[in-house]
């Protein structure tokens, strides 16, 4: 029983989907009139798309609370949890991510609620997509073995390959879910190559008898071989790597976040990226935790180091040359993975390393959601908002959508008070604490190079008009992505202001 | 006024008073800084000669610092130019303004600092030559004016040269003397000039021909009162004796010659009084007196004998209305009224001014000491002020025995100018004058055009700096600010639109990327990195490497940096550690391998450097507050209440590597 | 009381949360309200659980109220917030109530001047912010920093009198801008707390920017990009000079802490003081400007509205200077004390030579002033070089000239820009015949600018040229400096006459400016105060400089003793705490942990 109610942050969400799909599946459609976008046959739960996405929504807060509600009463208080082990791990860096995870699904469902209706693109199955890859997700954090790790990746990922996928007729979104399932299963491969090495040269599939095993390499009688070792952990690299969209390995990211729909985007952005967040820490620090790995000269730190400042260059860089406002914010999310990986090598000398990473997330996560939000708010059929153009004095017609997306856009450029400077300020005060200089100048240098685009957008809401003739943005009417934006707005202010309560919990979570 | 403060740390008279013994301090005013910047690409001998130091007396500086002031307030050389331009003002009170009071402002101040003057022979030596040449120099300007106003100018400018050297060779109250009486003629000639041009008004608008003497003439017998009192500031300005500008012009000269200023004692300032100074200056001094004598009376002449150059008069003339078209042109002469006298308002003025101009020279009439008759009042009015500035003028003994033959000498000089004058523009009527500027035209132009000195000045300071401005104000735009923004802005858009370039949305090409990227990871996790951390504690000679650990490495080390490896086979030693003497140096070889059997080889050279001595040099604290330490003592406030990260045993030096460990791992570490 | 009323009481503002939610929004369906109800319990949740603990003020016996600073702080933030929520139909309620927030501060900024200012620091209010990373909410005054809040509660003000005047569109977000920017700039210049300086140092740039940006002339966007870009190379390089002192405080005493008093005890090894000290220099260097950093500066005046540039060039500037003395002399004096003759020689040529030379060739009069801020700051910082306290009361009183003359200025060249739409010297001359009120402001102004005896600039510039001459920091080259910015003095007088000459004076050649009207009584009314200033401080300096002295002081032992420290320090590798110099300097100090930290040196390692 204690069993189930540590896991319970899983199984609400798990059971939530269940039943939101059955609802989906034999509720009556209330749209009478049978047709969608390119004449195709309407399924049912067309036309309650709102009440599906608050569902999903409620379900997802559900977990939330859930898994704080471990944290609260504190996962060792449960007795018998180590039968889910290696396969499970609950603990406090679980509960955190689980957290953060149904968080960020859950604002997606609050602005897919809005978004799919205006869009006609009334799909009920959207959303039990959403919740089974937010579980496949939060698996992912829990997960401890090689295995479970797997299936997770792959529950998570299906479901975001077909939510790409979803605006069937537009042969853009079609063609962004084949690429990034075709790179998706490539990544994948990698990984399963690295984990088949990991086990054969050490007989362990759970990262902590992996660990184990390494530790012994050099002692007597020590049959592990480190050429195997290394081996795989290039490979786990590059696979994980793939999932938080580090450059190189970033070049599905632009084309399916826009050719996906908005709120299919911002899923992606925060809840994916995140839980492949919390897997490289885990694999990384558990698997691959022996000082000889963490070593500064070699091993992985330099490797993600290098990582790190390519994927922030290059990603802010080419940001700066877009002229699509989603592909724009496709490529911050990119620059972001580079500044959380910066915490991730920060975790090899630093305590808080961790921690800044988990607080990184958070605070990504609802700045990240709530810019979507407001990128879906400015818009509505027919005219959503792609460019800059599109957007030309909304800040005069619209001032509270505008206002509303230049405060998250500040939160992501790092302009404090707000959780997006307070992580980046703790990322590099990780890395700092870790000796890494150099590193943190390139990161903050680059941090201007965002603030750059960031403000490009406020340029462009504020300061300039629409030239005649050119499509003007109207902001849409929906309480859902509202409520959404108010509470990605409210999280923003609070963790900016009074991060403390948070930071300690990070620091409860961290791995070490 | 910086040093005076820094000095005296008083700015009012009499603390200067006080304190003025501090000035005699040496200071060093070459080389600047602490050395001279460019000195040296100088061959030696030039460099040792820039770079020897070389000091003053602080008094002399500030002596020197306070005349440039003087002089350009009271318009000496080289200042002078402003004020004929600023006489061309159209109203001849403005005129006098400047002449009687505002510039006699520089003469005021250097008599009130008297005290600080005589410290210094070199600052009033100066003053005096100064004064000296702007004497004879303006006089010489004078010479080829024909305005009347601009005659009147440069006069003054050479009578404030007379001022200064009298205040110059100490002669303070003889200075102060001549400012009084200079007022006094000086306005009064003003004032007629004034009432001259008045009247010309009557059918010459234009304000420059009115003033031109050359249209002038003959004016005695229609302005009579103007007539007179011009006259009696004319006998002032001249010196014809008995006139104030005779006592007070003779007195300056006889100091001129006279006095000499001593240094006090105890001060190493290399500079003595020369002498022949005394020649030089009362050379000086003649020379102005009599060019003086002949210019004034050039103008006197001018204006007042001859016949009328005006226009044609015609006793009853009426001004026509449509007589604003021609002005300017000579041809019909004009006709115009009788030149009438000024009304009484103008004149009365003028008639006391000439009075005083006649008879205050008896305020301080020294040179009727020739007559054993002593009165001086003003002198022993100033006495007290300069009693103590005086102490250090010498006079060369014999003075009053050769008081006749100065004073023999002025009356000469005056006669000789005013005759020489009278001789040229009466007896021959200008000729002598007219075949000289026909003779030298380009010399006449020169003097007529102040010697050119404004275009000078144009030329030199302020093209020079006007040009500055306009390379700056490039450089500015292109230089600065293009390295700044345009490029640095030019490069990342550049860099942005070249890797747009590799998102060519082709998943093969993308999978391509993703290869590469493995393969990079790859290749550093398979190739042996001999990386390690150095640290230095050069205080106490202490130094460690601590080679890096890896998967399946081992290490080899040459520590005593002899070539050799210390052991031949691989082994787990990972750290060396050992100590260096003062400006000792190693090199110690490190070799590693890794788990695919691949080597790598690094040096690391550790030199122990000298203690560093920078900044050695103890400072005064004595320019900071004064540290007396009150106010509030509170509470310390709360520290973090849970200790965040609690220090860890083993933190590396913050060292002068601290910047290592570069974030890159493609930065070879720990050198 | 009984447990369920306890329950209900508690449970009370999230049902009155959830009611609001559900019955504040129309045009909502119920799910919508519903979810809206549900989101605001939970973020009043939220916010509750996040909230630090309360703040605990200790008390003073010196009897100042300790709150006053963060009224002064935070009037204007939540009168911004305040603002959003009133209707943007009503300009003129917008208006009135921006006039009565700032007058407010106003007021409550005169409260500072009952305090003498002695040594030590006054009104100071210290919470736990972030208490596990040490970030403490530390605000309080000394002599150096009361002054610039005063300039501000001043300038702030007419700057928005002027735009009130000229600016008719979007006046909410104009006023927003306007009570932002007034709160982050009073924020920056009280706090005492790295953290919280580095928050407000940040904050001000975009309401900034949006000034420059909406409201600004043709070239608005660029100019406000490159405001931004500059600011922010600076101020993250600081912010890295910050987290590498705050870990090695960490380091050396076990905790955190971003307490200004706290690290400036640091003593750090030369190359790592080095580093910090330019990444605080590159931030205030670029906020000054100093030359080379200067470009951004003469296209954000340009662009900007009048407002803006009078906030500019009155307080932003400022934060440059006033970041130097408080920060590189108080926390890094070892490198400043070892650059400032050769920061000194940047000063006086790159700042007042370069300046002036510039100013003068150009032909936008606003340019024209814009460069001779670059001059003016120039002498602030040179007066900071110095460190001597002639120099540095002269830099403090320079930063006010500057801001009062320079201000008025904008705000003069703004009144014609009103009017013909241009600001090309070329375009006017002989203006004096038909603006003679305008011509009068204008030269008396010019000459505080010059610094003509009598008025303002010229105390200012004498003080510091005086402490530049005896500055012993500077050393041999001191006397030098100071006869050159002397000169500097000329060549500002030559661009500013210039103009003055050639807008003013000589004929009334254009025919367009031959129907211009004078100032009118609201313009005039903007200046009064100004002149006014200009005046007092020039005969009666002393009112201000005698509350300077000891704050000053203060400054100047912190640079002295860090001065000694960075002479110890030679060649060490490790960093070091001073040890306490005791006294009111260092309080607010978080005190000092259990074990001594002078046992701890950085690295047991080494030998």
């Amino acid at each position: 029983m204690s069993v189930l109610l540590a896991i319970s942050p899983l199984l609400v969400v798990a059971v939530g989907a269940l039943l939101l799909m059955l609802t989906e599946a034999f509720g009556k459609p209330a749209a009478p009139e049978g047709f969608g976008p390119g004449g195709l046959v309407v399924d049912a739960g067309a036309g309650r798309a709102s009440e599906l996405g608050l569902g999903s929504a409620v379900v997802l807060f559900a977990g939330a609370i859930a898994s704080l509600a471990v944290w609260m009463v504190g996962p060792d208080k449960f007795e018998k949890l180590d039968v889910l082990l290696p396969y499970l791990v609950v603990d406090r860096f679980t509960l955190f991510f689980c957290f953060v995870l149904c968080l960020g699904g859950g604002l997606a469902c609050l602005l897919a609620g809005g978004y799919l209706p205006e869009h006609k693109l009334e799909r009920g199955e959207f959303f039990p997509l959403v919740l089974f890859s937010t579980v496949g997700a939060m698996a992912l954090a829990a997960s401890g073995d090689l295995l479970s790790l797997f299936i997770a990746l792959e529950t998570m990922s299906l479901g975001v390959y077909c939510l790409i996928g979803l605006r069937r007729t537009s042969t853009r979104a079609s063609e962004a879910a084949l690429k990034y399932f075709l790179l998706g299963s490539f990544a994948a491969a990698l990984m399963l190559f690295g984990a088949a090495l990991l086990y054969g040269a050490t007989g362990h599939t759970d990262l902590k008898g992996i660990g184990e095993a390494v530790a012994t390499i050099g002692k007597a009688g020590s049959t592990v071989s480190p050429t195997l070792i290394l081996i795989a952990l290039a490979l786990n690299i590059a696979g994980l790597a793939f999932k938080i969209s580090a450059v190189p390995f970033h070049m599905w990211t632009p084309d399916a976040y826009e050719g996906a729909p908005t709120p299919a985007t911002t899923f992606m952005a925060v809840a994916v990226k995140t839980a492949a967040f919390a897997v490289l820490l885990r694999v990384l620090l558990v698997a691959f935790g022996d000082e000889r790995l963490m070593s500064w000269g070699t091993g992985w730190p330099p490797v993600l180091a290098l990582l790190a400042i390519v994927t922030m260059t290059a990603a802010n860089v080419i940001a700066g040359r877009q002229d699509s406002v989603k592909r724009m914010l496709a490529y911050s999310s990119i620059a972001h993975a580079g500044y959380a990986l910066v915490g991730v090598v920060a975790a090899m000398r630093s305590e808080t390393g961790v921690a800044s990473v988990l607080f990184y997330m958070l605070g990504y996560t609802v700045s990240t959601a709530g810019a979507f939000g407001a990128l879906i708010l400015c818009g509505r059929r027919g005219a959503e908002v792609v460019s800059y153009e599109d957007l030309a004095g909304i800040g005069r017609r619209h001032p509270a959508a505008a206002l509303a997306f230049s405060f998250f856009l500040l939160s992501l450029a790092g302009v404090p008070p707000s959780a997006g400077f307070f992580g980046k300020f703790y990322v590099f005060g990780a890395a700092i604490d870790a000796e890494l200089i150099a590193l943190t100048v390139i990161g903050l240098l680059n941090s201007i190079l965002g603030a750059y685009y960031y403000l490009r957008v406020m340029v462009f809401m504020y300061m300039r008009e629409p030239e005649p003739g050119a499509p003007i943005a109207t902001p849409m009417k929906s309480g859902m992505v509202a409520s959404a934006l108010v509470i990605s707005a409210v999280f923003v202010i609070g963790i900016g202001l009074f991060p403390d309560t948070v930071l300690a919990m990070a620091r409860a979570a961290g791995l070490r | 006024m910086g040093l005076l403060l820094y000095h005296c740390g008083s700015l009012d008279w009499t603390g200067i008073e006080a304190a003025k013994n501090n000035l005699l301090t040496p200071m060093q005013v070459w080389p600047l800084g602490d050395h001279v910047p460019l000195a040296s690409f100088l061959p030696q001998a030039a460099a040792d000669w820039v770079n020897e130091p070389r000091t003053a007396t602080a008094a002399t500086l500030v002596g020197l610092a306070l005349f440039l002031g003087c002089a350009g307030k009271s318009a000496q050389l080289p200042l002078y130019v402003w004020l004929p331009d600023a006489m061309a003002g159209p109203t001849p009170v403005s005129a006098l303004i400047h002449a009687a009071t505002m510039v006699t402002a520089g003469v005021y101040l250097v008599c009130r600092m008297a005290g600080v003057f005589v410290l210094s022979p070199a600052a009033m030596f100066t003053v005096a030559l100064v004064g000296g040449v702007t004497a004879v120099f303006a006089a010489t300007i004078a010479f080829a004016q024909n305005d009347i106003k601009k005659v009147l100018a440069y006069s003054t400018v050479s009578q404030l040269g007379y001022m200064f050297l009298g205040v110059g060779v100490g002669a303070f109250s003889a200075g102060f003397f001549h400012v009084l009486t200079h007022a006094f003629f000086k306005a009064c000639m003003f004032l007629g000039a004034g009432s001259v041009i008045h009247a010309m008004h009557a059918r010459i608008h234009d304000t420059d021909a009115s003033q031109d003497m050359r249209n002038l003439g003959g004016l005695r017998k229609y302005m009579p009162y103007t007539f007179l009192t011009f006259a009696m500031a004319w006998a002032a300005i001249v010196g014809i004796p008995g006139t104030s500008g005779f006592f007070s012009k003779d007195e300056i000269l006889v100091k001129a010659y006279t006095s000499t200023v001593t240094k006090p004692a105890g001060v190493t300032d290399s500079f003595e009084w020369p002498t022949w100074g005394g020649q030089v200056l009362y050379a000086l001094g003649l020379a102005g007196a009599i060019m003086t004598a002949f210019y004034m009376t050039r103008l006197f002449i001018g204006i007042f004998f001859g016949e009328f150059k005006g226009w044609k008069i015609d006793k009853k003339w009426k001004e026509p209305e449509h007589a604003h078209g021609h002005h300017h042109d000579m041809d019909p002469p004009l006709v115009g009224p009788t030149p009438h006298e000024s009304p009484w308002q103008m004149w009365v003025p003028l008639a006391v001014l000439g009075v005083l101009a006649l008879f205050a020279g008896f305020l301080n009439a020294h040179a009727l000491a020739l007559f054993h008759v002593h009165w001086a009042p003003l002198d022993h009015l100033l006495e007290p002020v300069f009693a103590k500035a005086s102490q250090s003028v010498k006079v060369v003994e014999g003075a009053e025995s050769m008081l006749g033959m100065f004073i023999g000498l002025a009356i000469a000089a005056v006669a000789v100018g005013a005759g020489g004058a009278y001789w040229v523009y009466v007896q021959q009527r200008g000729e002598p004058a007219r075949t000289f500027v026909e003779k030298f035209p380009g010399l006449h132009a020169l003097v007529y055009d102040k010697w050119r000195i404004d275009e000078l000045y144009e030329e030199t300071v302020i093209g020079a700096v006007d040009s500055l401005a306009e390379f700056a104000t490039w450089a500015d735009k292109w230089i600065v600010d293009g390295v700044l923004a345009k490029l640095s802005a030019f490069i990342v858009r550049g860099s942005g639109s070249l890797l747009r370039q590799l998102q060519n949305g082709r998943v093969q090409s993308y999978a391509a990327v993703m290869v590469v990227g493995l393969g990079a990871v790859g290749w550093f996790l398979v190739a042996p990195h001999a990386s390690a951390k150095v640290l230095a504690n050069h205080a106490v000679g202490a130094y460690s490497v601590t080679a890096s650990p890896g998967l399946g490495y081992s290490y080899r080390w040459d520590e005593n940096g002899d070539g050799k490896w210390d052991s031949e086979e691989y082994g787990e030693k990972a750290k060396v550690a050992f100590d260096l003497d003062i400006d000792a140096s190693r090199t110690v070889k490190l070799e590693v391998k890794n788990a695919f059997g691949r080597v790598a080889t690094r040096e690391f050279e550790l030199k122990r450097p000298k203690p560093d001595k920078s900044g050695a040099t103890t400072i005064d604290v004595s320019q900071g507050a004064g540290g007396k330490l009150k106010g509030n003592v509170r509470q310390p406030g709360q520290p973090g209440s849970q200790p965040g990260q609690p220090a860890r045993p083993s933190a590396p030096a913050i060292m002068p590597g601290a910047k290592l460990p570069a974030g890159h791992p493609a930065v070879p570490q720990g050198e | 009381m009984r447990p369920l009323e306890r329950a209900v009481v508690d449970s009370l503002p999230y049902l009155l949360a959830f009611a609001a939610g559900l019955l504040v929004p129309r045009r909502q369906g119920k799910p919508e309200r519903f979810a809206i109800g549900i989101t605001a319990a939970l973020s009043l949740l939220l916010v509750k659980s996040l909230w630090p603990g309360g703040p605990t003020p200790d008390a003073d016996p010196a009897g100042e109220w300790p709150y006053l600073l963060s009224v002064i702080v935070f009037l204007p933030i939540f009168g911004a917030i305040a603002l959003l929520f009133l209707p943007r139909q009503t300009p003129t309620l917008l208006k009135r109530f921006t006039f009565f927030v700032l007058g407010l501060t106003a007021l409550a900024s005169l409260g500072l001047l009952a305090q003498p200012m002695t040594r030590g620091w006054h009104y100071q209010h210290i919470v736990d912010w972030v208490p596990s990373l040490g970030i403490r909410y530390h605000v309080a005054v000394d002599g150096v920093s009361m002054w610039l809040i005063l300039l501000c509660t001043f300038s702030t003000p007419v700057a928005a009198y002027v735009s009130f005047n000229s600016i008719t569109t979007r006046i909410k977000d104009l006023c927003f801008a306007f009570l932002m920017l007034h709160g982050a700039m009073l924020g920056a210049f009280v706090s005492l707390d790295l953290f919280l300086f580095f928050v407000f140092w940040e904050l001000l740039l975009v309401p900034m920017i949006l000034m420059i940006g909406v409201w600004g002339g043709v070239e608005k966007i660029k100019a406000a990009y490159k405001f931004f870009i500059f600011t922010m190379v600076g101020s993250m390089l600081m912010l890295a000079a910050i987290l590498y002192m705050v870990w090695t405080h960490n380091k050396l005493m076990g905790y955190p802490s971003f307490d200004y008093l706290a690290l400036s005890r640091l003593v750090m090894p030369r190359t790592a003081a080095w580093l910090c000290f330019f990444g605080f220099l590159a931030a205030f260097a670029i906020k000054v400007p100093m030359f080379p950093l200067h470009t951004w500066l003469p296209d954000a005046h340009v662009q900007a509205p009048t407002g803006g540039s009078i906030i500019l060039a009155a307080v932003l500037l400022k934060l440059g200077t006033y970041g130097y003395i408080r920060f590189c002399m108080g926390m890094l004096g070892g490198p400043a004390w070892a650059a400032a003759a050769n920061l000194a020689g940047v000063a006086i040529g790159g700042g007042i030579m370069y300046g002036a030379l510039v100013a003068w060739k150009q032909d936008d009069v606003k340019r024209l002033v814009a460069y001779s801020s670059v001059a003016h700051m120039g002498f602030v910082m040179l007066g900071c070089f110095a460190a001597t306290q002639a120099g540095l009361e002269g830099a403090i009183l320079q930063m006010m000239n500057h801001g009062i003359s320079t201000g008025a200025l904008f705000l003069l060249v703004g009144v014609i820009y009103d009017r013909r739409h241009t600001r090309l010297v070329r375009e006017f001359g002989g203006l004096a015949k038909v603006m003679p009120v305008y011509a009068a402001l204008f030269v008396i102004v010019t000459l505080s600018s010059i610094g003509v005896p009598g008025t303002n600039g010229f105390v200012g510039e004498f003080l510091i040229i005086m402490g530049t001459f005896v500055s012993a920091t500077l050393g041999g080259n001191a006397k030098l400096q100071a006869g050159l910015a002397a000169a500097g003095v000329i060549l500002a007088a030559v661009y500013m006459l210039s103009v003055v000459q050639r807008m003013f004076f000589g004929p009334l050649s254009n025919p367009k400016n031959k129907r211009l009207t004078d100032m009118s009584p609201r313009e005039i009314i903007a200046m009064a105060p100004i002149i006014a200033l200009i005046f007092v401080i020039g005969w009666f300096p002393t009112l201000f400089t005698s509350r300077m002295t000891d704050g000053v002081g203060a400054v100047l032992d912190r640079y002295q003793a860090h001065r000694q420290n960075w002479l110890e320090a030679r060649d060490s590798a490790f960093a070091t705490i001073a040890p306490r110099r005791g006294g009111p300097l260092e309080s607010g100090y978080p005190e000092d942990p259990k074990k001594p930290p002078a046992a701890q040196a950085l690295n047991p390692e080494a030998p």
